[in-house]
């Protein structure tokens, strides 16, 4: 056996817990005499030790349920019929079970609490970047403001409509209300619902609209197009509506512009969430627990979403660093330290004067001598 | 999640005897013990959230139902997840209409993710995810059942009626497989390295 597959051998029993202490000496040797081998292999004890989260976890009701149906069983045990009984509850059981209640997560986790009561009259309230306010509308709903945004209530809200406009981002929680539809209106499109809860998506400076429905049925349609196409949305699907048509290039900003009627069929594409994701943790929604997060985006992407988390303006001086994915989640880092970290991930440099930051090339590049000194090993 | 507190494998085992007399305080606490061990197992073969759960609910019927037989069971572990095993790929065939022999030569497994608590973790565990998912099914159910759940390799190899000497040579080649994919890795980013020393002598 030569040392790497000794390695293996002796790391895969000491995770198992199934190596004799002579045999933890060795690996620890072996470990010793080369640092990339000794890394992966903390990595891979602590991904190892890592508790890992359970989507489905056993619950207190679906025992009782099950034991009151098994219980029943006992009790009429005496009985000829007993066994055909049984058989036809356990059948019963198995189809009641598995019904598993959506949207729990609201309740358990705490969303931002700052709270704003709106006035029943014409208003806007406004987040500026950096900030993000809860509200609650005068028919009971709730909205979660992302930053960056405002929202205007019209005048006669609530009272045959519900209607609201939308710049931004924000996530509402519709009290239901079957004779007075709730609508969003954003710079093209128009979101109506009864009852539900869903996010959306508008901000100038970005290319797409965005509505991802979390419970419930909206209807999405666009403005002064009656009878043009307007889509139904199931909960978890998301709805993007391709700006692109509309806009002019205007250095880095872009305005959208008031020719509605060139926008085609195609401009919509729709997706499924990842099931089993919970709400604190997608990035439409992560926002709302004062977390910042985002999947596989480009850097280009994550700079408009650290522009309005961290009320900073930034700017790229170079074309290939925009094109870099990745993803991540920030809690309470500064704008400092998240760059510190996503330079980590990829190779950048940047400068920060003021609430500018410049993200630029590596600047004494010396990947190069590290990626030779590993090889060289 | 509502487990409550962990119980010991020899409170698990004293727990049979109290089952074959119907006492449903028992019969609890081996549910919150594994159900959710046990659903997953169930969910990485056959990955539908409701044929898993009926799978796990049908196992811990057939327990209770034949209650009386519980202090015969030898080995408590192994008898269950050999049981959801069982049970599941019977219900796939039934589903598929088809009969599976092998098992796990043509079932892809699915592993449950980390939350990783700072970006560089999960990164690594992005990575070692990746890595994990290269691996042939059986390599990989062998890994789930060891680190998800704890296993010992007798258990496993009883479990999927293999033997030991396969159960350490599937664990060996996975960890190596996770090995060659990070230095892999690391030639790409040398950075993330030096990063992770850093943290680990602070």
């Amino acid at each position: 056996m030569n040392n790497s597959s000794k390695l293996y051998y002796l790391f895969s029993r000491k995770l198992s817990g199934e190596a004799s202490p002579e045999e933890i000496e060795q690996l620890k040797a072996i470990l010793a005499e080369d640092a990339e081998n000794d890394f992966i292999a903390q990595s891979l004890e602590s991904f190892w030790q890592q508790p890992y989260s359970s989507a489905e976890s056993a619950t207190e009701e679906k025992l009782d349920h099950l034991l009151n149906t098994l219980k029943n069983e006992t009790g009429e045990k005496a009985s000829i019929g007993f066994w055909k009984k049984f058989k036809w509850h356990i059948s019963i059981a198995a189809t009641i079970i598995p019904i598993v209640i959506f949207g729990y997560n609201l309740v358990s986790q705490k969303p931002i609490k700052e709270q704003t009561r709106v006035p029943a009259l014409a208003s806007k309230i406004i987040t500026p970047a950096g900030s993000r306010k809860q509200l609650t509308l005068p028919d009971g709903t709730n909205v979660w403001l992302n930053a960056a945004s405002s929202l205007i209530i019209h005048k006669n809200f609530n009272e045959e409509t519900r209607e609201v406009e939308l710049k931004g981002e924000a996530y509402f929680d519709v009290t239901h209300n079957a004779q007075k539809p709730f609508i969003v209106h954003t710079s093209v499109i128009d979101i109506k619902v009864l009852g539900t809860k869903f996010d959306v998506k508008d901000y100038e400076t970005e290319p797409n609209i965005e509505t991802t429905l979390l419970h419930g049925a909206i209807e999405v349609v666009k403005r002064n197009e009656p009878g043009s196409a307007r889509v139904i949305l199931n909960p978890n699907e998301k709805l993007v509506f391709a700006k692109k048509n509309l806009l002019t290039h205007n250095g880095k900003e872009k305005k959208v512009l008031a020719e509605y009627n060139k926008i085609k069929r195609s401009d919509i594409t729709i997706t499924t969430l990842k099931a089993d994701k919970k709400i604190v943790d997608i990035p439409e929604t992560a926002w709302m627990y004062n977390k910042l997060v985002f999947e596989e985006e480009n850097f280009e992407t994550i700079g408009f979403l650290m522009e309005r988390w961290y009320n900073v303006t930034i700017h790229f001086a170079d074309a290939e660093i925009k094109n870099y994915r990745m993803s991540g989640t920030f809690v309470n880092e500064t704008v400092n330290e998240a760059l510190d970290i996503l330079k980590i991930l990829v190779p950048f440099d940047y400068d920060m004067n003021g609430n500018n930051i410049l993200i630029g090339k590596l600047k004494n590049s010396n990947k190069y001598k590290r990626i030779n000194n590993i090889k060289s090993k | 999640m509502t487990s409550g507190c962990p119980i010991s494998e020899d409170e698990i085992l004293n727990l049979l005897p109290l089952i074959a007399m119907q006492d449903e305080g028992a019969f609890r606490k081996l549910y919150m013990h594994y159900y959710t061990k046990l659903f997953q197992f169930s969910h990485s073969i056959c990955k539908n959230k409701q044929w898993a759960e009926e799978v796990t609910e049908d196992v811990f019927i057939k327990i209770w139902r034949n209650h009386k037989n519980a202090p015969q069971i030898q080995n408590l572990k192994v008898y269950l997840y050999t049981a959801i095993k069982n049970t599941t790929l019977n219900y796939i065939a039934q589903q598929a209409r088809r009969n599976i022999t092998e098992p796990f030569g043509d079932i892809d497994i699915e592993l449950t993710e980390n939350p990783a608590d700072s970006i560089i973790e999960k990164e690594t565990f992005k990575k070692i995810y990746q890595a994990i998912e290269t691996l042939p099914p059986r390599c990989k159910i062998v890994f789930k059942l060891i680190r998800e759940d704890g296993l010992k390799y007798k258990e496993v190899a009883a479990i999927l009626n293999i033997s030991p000497k396969t159960v350490e040579a599937q664990m060996a080649l996975a960890i190596k497989r996770i090995f060659l994919f990070m230095k892999d890795d690391f030639l790409k980013k040398p950075d993330l390295k030096l990063f992770y020393k850093k943290v680990k002598s602070n």
